[in-house]
This record gives structure tokens, C-alpha cells and sequence, in this order.
């Protein structure tokens, strides 16, 4: 067996006198005239993570507290209560704001899961192909073939006694993101393994192969850099779908004593909207501008990122 | 021979019925001797009351019999369907069995020996014409003739008698009944005299026996016909197992119907409640609505004849609905957190929780402000209620930094005695607060959580069920401790009393009942002091409901409540609303409403045959 000798580095072009193209320096101001929607999904997201994260200084009361009991039931918007209090007595305007972190939390943490995991899954089962390649797939299309909302709602009321407290995830708002994961992770593994097919065999990798590099150094250096922007992309679209879903499982089984748009919109606001709209109606507006917020966002980020939509807009 | 009247009939006094009245004293009049031997009076003469003294006659006059707000016209408009609804499919049909959503069947499709309007603290007397309490452990019943199942068959003494004996046997055959043990754990035997009398034999006194025969385990079914069931039971029902007014025609998942009973028994002289050509109501249906909202929104479009309690705030979000009609009815209602004997074994754990609650707080939000302190004994039953709301707020005060003193050193003490009582101590470290799914439950259960783990800086969290799994997890024994921390149970909105104390809600800390069952608080507890305050509860509650003397046994109550009470036992009382409301289709009449939560309304169903449906 003939030793393979050591992959000799690249030489640097430039250090041959080849003349390197400029990298244009990303201009925010320049890119939001080109992508004003873009721009005002921006503005949004970070108002939306302002109220929701900033929420205990913009005269709110914790919903979580015996402080937002007020006694002050089904109260109309006032100065004293921006957006009305509901049949508790608890004041609306707080409870979007706190309501907003969990949506966004839970959003973001089942995004990071479920796209992430559902990339790296991917690279593995396409890049190495055979057996694997075809158990990953199975089990995505197994998990797919599941109706979407049903599986969460069957995983969240399954797993809910059994899971353990994390680290800023408590074990209520676990089993959301893992339920919701579980949705996400297929697609995203089913988008994702089909770039990596697509990638594997393309020439760089075949030169990564022939100088010798290791499969999780191609896999890792050569291939993941390649399908970042997709990946990107894709974590912008499932953001708010995210979101949408925390809120259907919420508005279905309530969520507890935690404040989110979907509960909120859920229970007291059916029966009492007639008379107290503002309990449906601000939450509901919450939600619908964040999710706004990120569709058009994601749709922005998606065109500036692949070059054949590029200028399209 | 020491009475020949029965405790409740002393007890109501001028509210005596005319037919209760004659039950007693006419029945009792033709002596023991000659009822034993099955020669006595039947009593079945409902003509007339030639035995009727003045004063029964003014107290015949006087009873007060629930006036409709409109006369019942004449002729086929008295008939209709009647629209109800109901959460969840039930679990059988047997009504000494279970008694979750079906209640519709239990009290439409079976009949009772009789009735008692808790209201007016009268009985009504329905497959019974009469009773008499020979002695304070006998009593006989005279039983209605011409009754017969939906099949035919005739009901016989021995089918009553089979009624009234089978819950210790379903009890050993299923190993749970929904029947609480108190209701027959004082049987010696039930025999039939003759054709028409039924005699009970008892072990002892038992002041709420007749009450007990009118609650909905003792429906009475057909011997025959049951016993010839796989399982022994009504489980499945099959038509000619009751003769109630109503036959059961549908049973999917969607729901039930019925319709009424062409051959069912005339009523003459009816006592209240029941009416001579009844009932009025042609039939029932009962849907499966899985959500409160739509079926509030069904009873609005006028699709629905009852939705059932509401509180002040919804109420009033109903008045101008030309559909809907909001009464006020006498309040009642429950709301507890029940503890787990098994882990709630430190008493200072339970007075924290105590001391640890903001009532005014839960009162403004939960209640609108406008709420009373709940007792062990609910506040309204009362002939046997002698706590006052000064008398409990003693019990029930706010003190946080106390309630933080008395958790601390309970979760201390629980620290130092070691790994192996883990499972008894788990509740310092987290607490699971079970409910029913719903807005309500939700909204009381959440308040708890917030203000407990913010009080006592432990944390206790909301796990909601649908009823049928949450009734699981309450009857759970598979372990010395509970799967949850704390039951919370009732809204404290509507909600009533069947009269007898022991059901009252002194049966949730009755170790006979639901103390042991539902919160561990048993005689065989691994913990010594509730074994042994477990024991205690129990005498006690035996004493109450053997004496036969109304003050003494008032008395004995009041003890127990403050037993109870210094001990923080068994459950949390929370408070209820000051004021109920009904919500009904606005063509309903006649439909009972001050004994509407009292003894179950039936899954939105009246049990009173007097209901009828304005049409016009």
C-alpha cells in the first residue's frame, strides 16, 4: 500500500500577480434601497425583539407575577392599560410583550433544531450516501407522511411529563420546541440533502477528494460553507412558520401559566370578544406582524443571497 | 321502635310534602307488625288524603312548589326536543358505575324510588309511592305499581331490591365504582316483602339514607336483564334495563337521544317536580361539544337549551340575546386544590399553602370581587353550616412571609430524612397543579401556580387533562403518591349540594370516599399522622351521619370542620362566587333552576319532568 502523501497547500494567487476581484462591502443603507421590504421587515423584527425582551421597562407587569392580577377585569385601552386587561385582570399590553418572548424563543430555538440538526443530517446521509443515505431518508419520510400539527400535538401531550428542565428552557417550553422541531427537521433534511447531492458532485469536492482531504473535512470546510446560504435562507422561511405553529399548539392546548400570542388568542378571548375585542385583537396583530415581519425578511435575505434572483426586485 | 318519622322529614318541618307527609304517617299508622308481614298499607291511594290532618294540609298548601313563570299551555306545544350538550363521550351507562357524561341517562332513562328538592328540602316521590322508617335501621318502601321497563318486563320489588343492594358487588367485581361507599356501606340486607314493599335492613342508624336513594346510583334497572350481561352491568345499555321517562334511541360518538317513554307511569297527585300527563318534553338531544365557546355560541344562535353556569362577567355579555335567557340561581359551587396525602404529609406544608394564598387577589380576578369564603362543609348547605365567613377568614389569611417561614422549615425537615422518602418530598423541589382542560380551570389553576412559586419560591406549574383522563389521575393508586401535586377541581361558579352533608364536600375529606380515593388521605397511609387523622376523619363522619338528633349532629360537623381546618387537611378551599347565573334558551320553563346544581342537572339536562319547551 502506497503511502498518499500530504495535500500540498494552494498557492496564493494573488502572490502570482493574479488580480483578485474587489468583494463588495456589504452596504446596510444600500442594500435597504434595494430591499425596502427587507428593510421594513428589519424594523419590525427588531421592535417586535425589543417589546419582547425589553418588555420590563416598557410599563409592563410581569403576567407571571401576582402583581398582574389587578382586579381590573375586561377593562377597555387606556393610559393605564395600552391595550385593555383581560377577564383576569391582567393587563393585555404586558402580556403581548412578555407573550412575544416565548413565541419568539420557541421559534428560533425550533429553527436552530430543526434546520440546523435537519442540514447536518443531511450533509451526513448525502454525502456518504448509501445505507445511510437511505435510513436518513426513510425515517424523514416516515416522519413527514405524519400530519404536521397532529404529530406536534401528539408529541407535545407524550413527551410532556418526561422531559427535563434545560438551562433557560424549561421543560414546558421543551417539548414545544421539540415537537416542533420534529416537523421542521424532515423538510429541512429533504431540501438540504438534495444541495448536498448536488454539491458532492461538483469538481471542488472531487479536488478536495483527489489531494486527499478527510470525508468530514470536505464535509465540513468544503461542502457546509457551500450550502450556508440556502441553509440561511431556509432558516428565515421556517422562522415564521415556527412561530405560526408554537401558536396553534398554544391556541389548541393553552400554555399553562406562561404568556404566548397563541394562548392568548385562545380561551377567554372566544368568549369575551365581543364584548372585549382588544383581547383577541392585540395579541393576534402580534403575531401577525412577526410573522409578516419574517416573511418578508426571509424573502429579502433569500433574493440577496442566491445570485440567480439576484437583481430581480 | 324510637321514631316512626325519618330525619329528614323532622328535619324539613312545615316543608313536609303532601306526599312525603303521607308516606310517613299514613304508612307508619297502619303499624310495623302488619308492614313486615307485607299486609300493610300501600299507600298507593293518591286520590285523596283522607288521613291529612289540618296542619298536613296547610303544610300540602304551603309547600312551595316552583311556579313557571308561564303556565304550561295545553296540547302538543308542551312537546319539542330538547337541545343539550355535553364535553366527552361517557364512560358506560350503568349508573351505579360511572357517572361522567351520562348523567343525561341517568336521570331521563332511568327512575329513582324518589326525589329530593334540595331547594325545599322536600322528596318527591317518583317509582315510590311511600316509605316507612319501621325503626332506625329499617325502612320499607311501597313501591309504584304499573311500572315497567322499556322492554316490557314489569319492574318487581326484586329489581328494586337488586338496585338498591348491587354497589358493594360492582365494587368488587370492577374494584371502583363511582358510588361512595357511605351511600351502602351500611347495609345488612335488602329483601323483597311482597309484590310491591321492599325492605332495607341496616347495620345502624344512617340519618341520609333516603337522600342517598334518590342520587343517581340507585336507578332502578332491570335484575334480569343485567344479570344476563357479559359483564354483569348496564355498561352497554340495552333497552328494558330502566323505566325511566325517556327511552335511550342513539348513543355514537356524536352524542345521545331520546325519546319519551310511550308507556310510562302516571304520576296522580305529583309531587313537586313531576306532573300528572308528563313528562313535557317529547325528546332529548344530547350533543358531544367538545368546546365551551361553541357551545355558548350554539346557545346564542339558539341551537341549544342550557350551556349551563356562567359567571357575572359572561352573564352579562349574554343579556339582550333574544335566544338566551341569564338567571340568577342560589349560589354554590366548588373550587379546590386537593392535596396528595402522600406528599402533603407535613402539616406545616399545607398551612404554608394556606397563608401562602392572596385571596382578595383571587377574589377580584377570578370572582370580579364578589366571592365568599368556601368551608370543608359547603357554606350552602345550610341546615348543618354553622361557620361563619368571620369564622373562616381566621382560617383563610393572607401571610406570605409566614407561609415562606412554615415552607422553609417543612423543606428543611424534608432535606434531612434521606433519599428513600424522595417520592413523599418531591413537592419542595416542584409542584404539578392537575386541572381540567378549560378557561376556568385554567385561569384558577394558573393564578395558583403564580402566586404559590412566587410566595413560596418553589415552582408549581399548570398540567391540564380533558375530564375522563383527569378523573384517571385523581383515582390513580397505582402508588402511595399521586402522579400530580395538587387536584384542582371546580371553578367555584354554580355547583350545589344534594343535601346530605357527606356529600357535601365534606365527602372529598371522608376517608371512605373521596379522601382516600382522590387524595390519599387514608387509613393505610405510609405516613402515621394521616393514618392516624385519616381514622379520626372517618369516625367522625360516621358519628355525623349516625345520629339522628339534628343538633348534635350539626355539632359534630362543626368539630370535624374545625379539625379539618387546624389541621390544613385534605384539600384547599378556595372561594367561590357570591353570585350564579344560568344560561338557557329563553323558550325554557319550568326547569328547576334553584335545584339546578344541586344533585347534578344531568349534562345540562333537567331532572324534572315539569320542564317544558315554550314554542309559541
Amino acid at each position: 500500500m502506497t503511502e498518499r502523501s500530504p495535500a500540498a497547500p494552494l498557492p496564493d494567487l494573488q502572490d502570482q500577480g493574479y488580480a483578485m476581484p474587489e468583494q463588495e462591502r456589504f452596504n446596510p443603507f444600500r442594500w435597504a434601497l434595494r430591499e425596502p421590504m427587507g428593510a421594513l421587515g428589519v424594523v419590525l423584527i427588531v421592535l417586535v425583539v425589543f417589546g419582547s425582551f425589553g418588555a420590563p421597562i416598557l410599563k409592563t407587569t410581569n403576567p407571571r407575577s401576582l402583581a398582574a392580577y389587578s382586579g381590573d377585569n375586561l377593562a377597555g385601552p387606556s393610559s393605564e392599560h395600552f391595550f385593555g386587561t383581560d377577564r383576569d385582570g391582567k393587563d393585555v399590553w404586558s402580556s403581548v410583550l412578555y407573550g412575544g418572548r416565548i413565541s419568539l424563543k420557541i421559534g428560533i430555538a425550533t429553527v436552530i433544531v430543526g434546520t440546523i440538526g435537519g442540514t447536518m443530517l443531511a450533509l451526513i446521509a448525502g454525502f456518504l450516501g448509501g445505507v445511510v443515505d437511505f435510513v436518513f431518508s426513510r425515517i424523514a419520510d416516515i416522519l413527514i407522511a405524519f400530519p404536521a400539527i397532529l404529530f406536534a400535538l401528539t408529541l407535545r401531550t407524550a413527551l410532556g411529563e418526561d422531559l427535563p428542565d434545560l438551562p433557560g428552557l424549561p421543560r414546558a417550553e421543551f417539548v414545544v420546541v421539540l415537537a416542533i422541531s420534529l416537523i421542521f427537521l424532515p423538510a429541512a433534511f429533504r431540501i438540504m440533502r438534495g444541495t448536498v447531492l448536488e454539491q458532492r458532485a461538483a469538481q471542488y469536492v472531487e479536488s478536495a477528494t483527489v489531494v486527499g482531504a478527510s470525508q468530514l473535512r470536505i464535509m465540513l470546510r468544503h461542502i457546509l460553507p457551500n450550502i450556508t446560504g440556502l441553509m440561511i435562507v431556509l432558516t428565515s422561511i421556517s422562522l415564521p412558520a415556527a412561530i405560526l405553529t408554537e401558536s396553534t399548539l398554544a391556541f389548541l392546548l393553552g400554555a399553562g401559566d406562561t404568556p404566548s400570542w397563541g394562548a392568548e388568542l385562545s380561551g377567554d378571548s372566544r368568549t369575551f370578544f365581543v364584548r372585549a375585542p382588544w383581547i383577541a385583537i392585540f395579541p393576534g396583530a402580534a403575531l401577525a406582524v412577526t410573522v409578516f415581519a419574517f416573511n418578508i425578511f426571509g424573502d429579502s435575505l433569500r433574493d440577496t443571497l442566491d445570485p440567480r434572483l439576484r437583481g430581480r426586485i | 321502635m324510637r321514631d316512626r318519622d325519618n330525619y329528614w322529614l323532622r328535619l324539613q318541618g312545615r316543608k313536609t310534602s303532601r306526599r312525603g307527609f303521607l308516606a310517613g304517617t299514613g304508612v307508619a299508622a297502619a303499624g310495623s307488625a302488619a308492614i313486615l308481614a307485607g299486609c300493610g298499607d300501600d299507600d298507593d291511594d293518591d286520590d285523596e288524603a283522607p288521613a291529612a290532618t289540618a296542619a298536613a294540609t296547610e303544610a300540602a298548601t304551603e309547600a312551595p312548589t316552583e311556579a313557571p313563570t308561564q303556565a304550561a299551555p295545553a296540547g302538543p306545544t308542551r312537546g319539542g326536543t330538547y337541545r343539550s350538550w355535553k364535553r366527552t363521550e361517557d364512560m358506560g351507562m350503568d349508573p351505579a358505575v360511572f357517572h361522567t357524561d351520562n348523567q343525561e341517562v341517568v336521570y331521563q332513562v332511568y327512575n329513582h324510588l324518589l326525589d329530593f328538592q334540595v331547594s325545599k328540602g322536600t322528596f318527591s316521590m317518583d317509582g315510590a309511592v311511600g316509605y316507612e322508617q319501621v325503626d332506625e335501621s329499617t325502612l320499607v318502601w311501597t313501591m309504584r305499581e304499573g311500572m315497567q321497563f322499556h322492554n316490557g318486563d314489569p319492574v318487581t320489588s326484586e329489581d328494586v331490591a337488586f338496585t338498591i343492594e348491587r354497589p358493594p358487588g360492582l365494587l368488587a367485581s370492577l374494584g371502583a365504582t363511582h358510588v361512595p361507599a357511605s351511600t351502602y356501606d351500611y347495609f345488612d340486607s335488602i329483601d323483597p316483602v311482597d309484590a310491591t314493599h321492599i325492605q332495607e335492613n341496616w347495620v345502624g342508624p344512617r340519618a341520609d339514607a333516603l337522600i342517598h336513594r334518590s342520587r343517581q346510583y340507585f336507578g332502578i334497572i332491570n335484575k334480569k336483564l343485567v344479570l344476563a350481561q357479559p359483564d354483569q352491568t348496564g355498561q352497554e345499555h340495552v333497552r328494558g334495563m330502566a323505566a325511566g321517562p325517556y327511552i335511550l334511541s342513539e348513543r355514537n360518538a356524536e352524542g345521545t337521544h331520546l325519546v319519551r317513554n310511550p308507556d310510562y307511569y302516571p304520576h296522580p297527585n305529583p309531587d313537586d317536580g313531576f306532573v300528572e300527563d308528563g313528562p313535557y318534553i317529547d325528546e332529548y338531544d344530547v350533543r358531544i361539544v367538545a368546546d365551551n365557546v361553541t357551545a355558548r355560541s350554539l346557545l346564542e344562535s339558539g341551537d341549544l337549551d342550557a350551556y349551563g353556569t356562567v359567571d357575572a362577567l359572561e352573564a352579562e355579555g349574554l343579556e339582550g340575546n333574544e335566544n338566551v335567557a341569564v338567571e340568577g340561581a342560589p349560589a354554590g359551587g366548588w373550587a379546590v386544590l386537593g392535596f396528595d396525602g402522600g406528599k402533603w404529609r407535613d402539616q406545616r406544608a399545607r398551612e404554608a399553602l394556606r397563608k401562602a394564598f392572596n385571596y382578595q387577589a383571587f377574589i377580584n380576578s377570578i370572582h370580579a370581587g364578589n366571592a365568599r369564603l368556601q368551608a370543608p362543609l359547603t357554606i350552602i348547605n345550610t341546615r348543618f353550616q354553622r361557620l361563619t365567613q368571620e369564622d373562616l377568614a381566621g382560617y383563610y389569611n393572607y401571610d406570605p412571609e409566614d407561609a415562606r417561614a412554615l415552607w422553609e422549615a417543612a423543606k428543611s425537615d424534608a432535606a434531612s430524612r434521606g433519599p428513600d422518602q424522595e417520592k413523599y418530598d418531591s413537592i419542595y423541589e416542584y409542584v404539578d397543579i392537575h386541572t381540567i382542560q378549560g378557561p376556568a380551570y385554567l385561569a384558577i389553576s394558573d393564578f395558583a401556580a403564580t402566586n404559590l412559586t412566587e410566595v413560596l419560591g418553589t415552582t408549581f406549574e399548570v398540567s391540564s387533562a380533558d375530564i375522563q383522563t383527569w378523573v384517571s389521575a385523581a383515582n390513580d393508586n397505582t402508588d402511595d403518591v399521586k402522579p400530580w401535586g395538587l387536584l384542582q377541581s371546580g371553578t367555584g361558579v354554580g355547583g350545589g349540594t344534594d343535601g346530605a352533608p357527606d356529600a357535601s364536600y365534606l365527602s372529598w375529606f371522608d376517608p371512605a370516599q373521596y379522601g382516600s380515593v382522590a387524595f390519599n388521605f387514608r387509613h393505610d397511609s405510609p405516613h402515621p399522622e394521616i393514618a392516624e387523622g385519616s381514622a379520626h376523619v372517618g369516625e367522625q363522619m360516621l358519628a355525623q351521619t349516625q345520629e339522628l338528633d339534628h343538633e348534635t349532629r350539626v355539632q359534630i360537623i362543626t368539630d370535624l370542620q374545625r379539625w379539618i381546618l387546624d389541621r390544613a387537611w385534605g384539600i384547599f378551599t378556595l372561594p367561590m362566587a357570591a353570585e350564579s347565573y344560568l344560561a338557557v334558551s329563553s323558550r325554557l320553563r319550568d326547569y328547576g333552576k334553584d335545584d339546578w346544581f344541586n344533585a347534578y342537572s344531568g349534562n345540562n339536562t333537567p331532572r324534572r319532568e315539569a320542564a317544558w319547551l315554550d314554542q309559541a
